[in-house]
């Protein structure tokens, strides 16, 4: 449920498409990579469960990093 | 043939000849580490210069961490890229690894958010109110909707003289299959929050749900916003303040705490 001042509309617009989501490894931290074409990907979230992981700044999510296939 | 006090003596020079030798070999070993290590310096300081123009750049050892609130909260929807968002996923175990790291004594929040997800925002807010170490919050720009609770969760909150606060009731969109269950589950929701608000600030519930429901400030909505020294006023926020206010109180507490465990 969102409570925001952006009317819903517009924060969901682009809901319906599909993302592709895939799991993968950033400096050895698991984490869930958004595919953004072209072999880059964005860090969507972590899925490691050291606390420290999410201290580091290199990890935040929204970072783009390029995987070669 | 040697006497026996001569063989001693032999002995004795022998002895210390081994060690003056060791000293030599330790101080020519130390020399060229040294001279390895101003090597490396020398190379390092190179790079440095050549990589960002200066000669020395400071190193920054701080004992705060610093947490932004930007955009929409993302809770339980992955919201589309147009938004920029605060992923509760990643922000909670962040305030976990905060809370256990030794070398952090305190949390300055920055908030400059549009609002987002209840239950994400919700959750965020509780954890941070439930932290052992110093928490301060400085809301710049905007701290809207579910930032309000985030904002009060600190143990002392700030917003700069410009930003502004919005306090609106939360509704639901799309199809509503029950409309008293879904009203009273709304209900419930908003009485949580607002729970959440009078809690951990000065203002009143009955405050509260007056600004949640004044029609006469908003043009597509009703709700109020509020500006710096409004947030103050009516108890919602402790003060008005810049980085350096926020920065000094969060050193206060740190310090305050440090004596009380001396």
């Amino acid at each position: 449920m969102l409570w925001s001042v952006i009317p819903e509309a517009v924060v969901l617009s682009g809901m319906e498409e599909a993302i592709s989501l895939i799991d993968g490894q950033v400096e050895n931290c698991p984490c869930r990579l958004r595919s953004a074409g072209d072999g880059f990907f964005s860090i969507e979230a972590l899925t490691s469960t050291d606390p420290k992981d999410f201290l580091n700044s290199g990890l935040q999510p929204g970072r783009r990093i390029f995987l070669p296939k | 043939m040697l006497t026996g006090q001569q063989e001693n003596r032999r002995q004795n020079a022998a002895y210390k000849n081994e060690i003056a030798d060791n000293q030599a070999d330790k101080t020519a070993e130390e020399n060229e580490n040294r001279q390895e290590e101003q090597t490396q310096q020398d190379v390092d300081r190179s790079d440095v210069i050549s990589e960002l123009g200066t000669a020395k750049v400071p190193e920054l050892v701080s004992e705060i961490h610093v947490l932004t609130i930007i955009g929409q909260v993302e809770g339980h929807l992955v919201l589309p890229p147009q938004n920029k968002t605060t992923k509760y996923e990643h922000i909670m175990p962040q305030l976990v690894a905060v809370e256990e790291s030794p070398d952090i004594k305190g949390l300055l929040v920055i908030l400059n958010t549009v609002g987002g997800d209840v239950e994400g925002g919700l959750a965020i807010a509780e954890m941070m109110a439930g932290m052992s170490k110093p928490v301060v919050s400085l809301v710049l720009g905007g701290g809207h909707s579910i930032g309000v609770p985030i904002a009060v969760a600190a143990k002392k909150s700030y917003i700069a003289p410009t930003a502004t606060m919005t306090i609106h009731p939360i509704r639901m969109t799309g199809m509503v299959l029950g409309v008293q269950q879904s009203f009273d589950y709304l209900e419930r929701m908003q009485d949580r929050v607002i729970g959440f608000i009078t809690a951990h600030s000065k203002i009143s519930d009955k405050q509260v749900r007056k600004f949640m429901m004044n029609t006469g400030e908003l043009a597509r909505d009703i709700g109020t916003v509020l500006a710096g020294e409004d947030a103050v006023k009516c108890g919602l926020i402790d003060e008005v303040g810049s980085l350096q206010d926020a920065l000094r109180e969060l050193h206060r507490m740190i310090d305050e705490n440090k004596n009380q465990i001396n």
